[in-house]
């Protein structure tokens, strides 16, 4: 696999001018109701139970009352002891169930330890799997191994769609991003996800950015698409709407689909929800 | 179950919408001016301003001939001895603030009448000029009182006058000198507009003269935009550099367009590349935030633009159109359109396999180069590479990167006692921003004389 050296300068440079994007009043709402549709809500705590659990179905089914043609989210995520509660709580509903896997966050867990991880939650019906890459390995040098145990859990998801979760933060350098995506595309991850979620900085539209340009080549050489998560940080109607930019200028409009495009979030949804409703006052009012 | 959820599959908006900046008034006063004061025009011909994009008039401007411009430079100018060095200075600064204040009217009207993009002209253009009138006024201490002599006289074109100015009147009112300018009509609303600031200083107004020339059949030759691209270099990043370089021109003097010389085994892989990044370009209106590829500023310029890619096509060269933006391949260097500036939105695509035989064929096209950008991710190749490319701004892995302490080179340095160059900006700031610098000084229009014209070499310093 060719090593790719990153030029930080034009990837921060070219972020800094997709910030600067202005949307209508027309085309922000329509992107706030799309970052909707894509999110992956989540929730993901140690004091997460089973009350929680069912909590967020509901939210997923059912996002705001007094707006109800809102759009319902791609998928709830949990950690595997509540995969079985989620399929029931979402049986029906076209809402998938996504579950982290591989000893999330650290993926400091033996390979068998892992692999039988994820066996379980396949046998619970889980619809989608987020594993972490062995950071220990790739940091080290021993990308071989990394890419391995991708192409392993892969196997062990058999049906489910398996998202790599390469923990962008942790891998520090650009030239790190991209080689890990290279990785994990190679070893056939089906989306590739920048973090955890649970250390800083998490997804930025830098690392973004670099992971979308390892799908487009991908793409340019196989024609196959794959998709893309940013998760963590992504807190306001402002920060999607700058991810749907880059998602549309980079990959084009073909990705702007829950199939190929996901943001994983916990708080987003409120958020999006009360700006949308302050869009439709406004434009009552006016 | 709701149509709506059902129909979550295609919810984002197809386009952006419309972010549209406010239309910018006019100036108060259309011209002539002479000296500082607004003259009436001594003939009776005229000339309209045109919108790009829609052809409507936005205004109808009095124009000189030749023979009335050269007889306004034949009477002896004001010369800024009245004013001391610190009141020039002082005023400077005041000019920068106005500026600044009028920005975004400024940079409407540029864009309005050249068609440059709203994000261009507001976030680079404008606050350039205030830069550079900031950075200037410091100087004035040093180059004391001008002697009488000729005025500088600064042609404006449609393309870009506002970063015209940037170039030429800062270092003019820091030395005193008075400027002329002649626009084409097209150039000159946002020009006239900075007039009206520059009249509101005492001590600079009468430094200060413009007439619109009508636009003839000049056949100016511009600079070429050259960018390098090797194997080593980050492709993507690279991508994303050279479409903005083509868009629209950064330095004064140049058209846009791009010659883009290309290590041959990365051909394929880049041209995919561009061609994707091309297919995706946001054309649209200059006023709209969200533009990156307005009209261009005149009919004429559409006419010669499309020459030039008819004439590519009658030599064997295969043109790809993406609306606006063009892609020509397998380019030699002998051939027409690899000699001339494009004057619009196209690509010319050269393969080379070294990088000798790169500056080989830069060298062949025989063409005036503006800025160069050299994309590849060996500093010192880059930097070699840099020394030997005879333009004036050298690029190495950014984009157009423009300083108001710097401006394009131009009268960029002072020149001490001894005629060394004495850099007026340490090279710590740039490295600290990431950036190295060389400087090679030439000699300068003698209205400058305080100053020297200087190679710069922008090297990014990424992680």
């Amino acid at each position: 696999m060719q090593r790719r050296r990153i030029n930080s300068a034009g990837v921060d440079a070219r972020v800094r001018d997709l910030e600067r994007r202005q949307l209508g009043k027309t085309a922000r709402e329509a992107a706030l109701g799309w970052a909707m549709s894509v999110v992956d809500l989540t929730t993901l705590e140690g004091a997460d139970t089973p009350g929680r659990v069912r909590d967020l179905c509901s939210k997923a089914l059912h996002p705001c009352s007094s707006m109800p043609d809102l759009p319902r989210p791609a998928a709830v995520c949990v950690y595997p002891a509540f995969v079985k509660q989620a399929k029931a709580h979402l049986a029906g509903s076209d809402v998938k169930v996504a579950c982290v896997a591989t000893a999330f966050p650290s993926g400091q867990y033996h390979l068998a330890t892992r692999l039988g991880e994820v066996e379980a939650v396949v046998e619970d019906g889980v619809d989608e799997v987020d594993m972490v890459i062995n950071r220990g390995a790739f940091l080290s040098g021993d990308h071989q191994r990394v890419g391995d145990e991708i192409r392993a859990v892969k196997q062990a998801a058999g049906p489910a769609h398996l998202k790599v979760i390469l923990e962008t933060g942790e891998l520090a350098t650009y030239d790190n991003v991209r080689r890990a995506s290279d990785i994990a595309i190679q070893a056939g991850a089906d989306f590739i996800k920048t973090s955890t979620g649970k250390i800083k900085p998490a997804a930025t539209l830098g690392v973004t950015l670099v992971m979308l340009q390892a799908i487009r080549a991908h793409h340019l050489e196989t024609g196959q698409r794959l998709g893309m998560k940013p998760a963590g940080g992504i807190a306001s109607g402002d920060d999607a709407i700058k991810f749907f930019c880059l998602v549309k200028e980079t990959l084009g409009e073909a990705w702007l689909d829950k199939s190929l495009f996901r943001i994983g979030a916990s708080s987003l949804v409120d958020k999006l929800i009360a700006e949308i409703a302050a869009l439709r006052v406004d434009g009552q009012e006016s | 179950m709701n149509d709506a959820r059902n129909n979550a599959r295609r919810l984002a908006p197809d386009s952006y919408g419309e972010a549209l900046v406010e239309t910018p008034a006019l100036p108060g006063r259309l011209g002539p001016l002479l000296r500082g004061e607004w003259v009436k025009p001594s003939g009776d011909t005229s000339a309209t301003v045109l919108e790009p994009g829609t052809g409507q008039v936005l205004a109808t401007l009095p124009t000189a001939s030749e023979g009335e411009l050269a007889q306004l430079l034949s009477r002896p100018m004001a010369v800024g001895r009245a004013a001391s060095a610190s009141d020039r200075a002082a005023a400077m600064r005041r000019l920068a603030e106005a500026v600044e204040a009028n920005g975004p009217q400024l940079a409407a009207l540029e864009s309005l009448t050249t068609g440059r993009p709203i994000a261009r002209t507001l976030h680079d253009d404008a606050p350039l000029l205030a830069g550079a009138l900031r950075c200037f006024a410091e100087w004035t201490h040093l180059v004391g009182t001008a002697d009488a002599g000729e005025p500088v006289v600064v042609p404006l074109t449609a393309y870009q006058s506002l970063l015209t100015c940037m170039d030429s009147l800062a270092p003019a009112l820091a030395c005193g000198r008075s400027v002329v300018f002649r626009a084409e009509p097209q150039a000159a609303l946002p020009i006239l507009r900075l007039m009206e600031l520059v009249r509101e200083e005492e001590v600079l107004r009468s430094l200060v003269s413009f007439v619109i020339v009508a636009a003839g059949e000049r056949n100016e030759q511009r600079l070429i935009r050259p960018a390098l691209v090797f194997a080593d270099s980050d492709l993507d990043q690279a991508v994303e550099g050279i479409v903005p370089q083509a868009f629209t021109p950064a330095l004064p003097g140049e058209a846009p367009g791009c010659h883009l010389f290309v290590e041959e085994s990365i051909e394929p892989a880049l041209l995919d590349r561009l061609r994707w990044r091309l297919g995706a370009a946001r054309i649209g209106s200059p006023l709209d935030y969200n533009t990156e590829l307005g009209p261009l500023p005149t009919k004429r310029a559409l006419a010669a633009f499309e020459a030039h890619l008819t004439r590519a096509k009658s030599e064997g060269i295969a043109v790809e159109r993406f609306a606006a933006p063009a892609l020509l391949t397998a380019v030699r260097p002998d051939q027409i359109v690899a000699r001339q500036a494009l004057a619009g939105p196209a690509f010319v695509v050269i393969s080379f396999r070294t990088p000798a035989e790169a500056l080989s064929k830069l060298r062949a096209t025989g063409a005036r180069l503006g800025a160069t950008t050299i994309w590849t991710e060996k500093a010192g190749k880059g930097q070699a590479l840099a020394g030997e490319i005879a333009g004036r701004s050298t690029f190495c892995n950014t984009r157009d990167r423009l300083s108001p302490a710097l401006t394009s080179g131009h009268a960029a340095f002072l020149r001490g006692e001894t005629g060394d160059p004495w850099p007026f900006c340490s090279a710590r700031p740039l490295e600290a921003a990431g950036f190295a610098l060389e400087v090679e000084a030439e000699e300068t229009p003698s209205a400058f004389a305080p100053f020297c014209t200087c190679r710069l070499i922008w090297q990014a310093l990424g992680v």
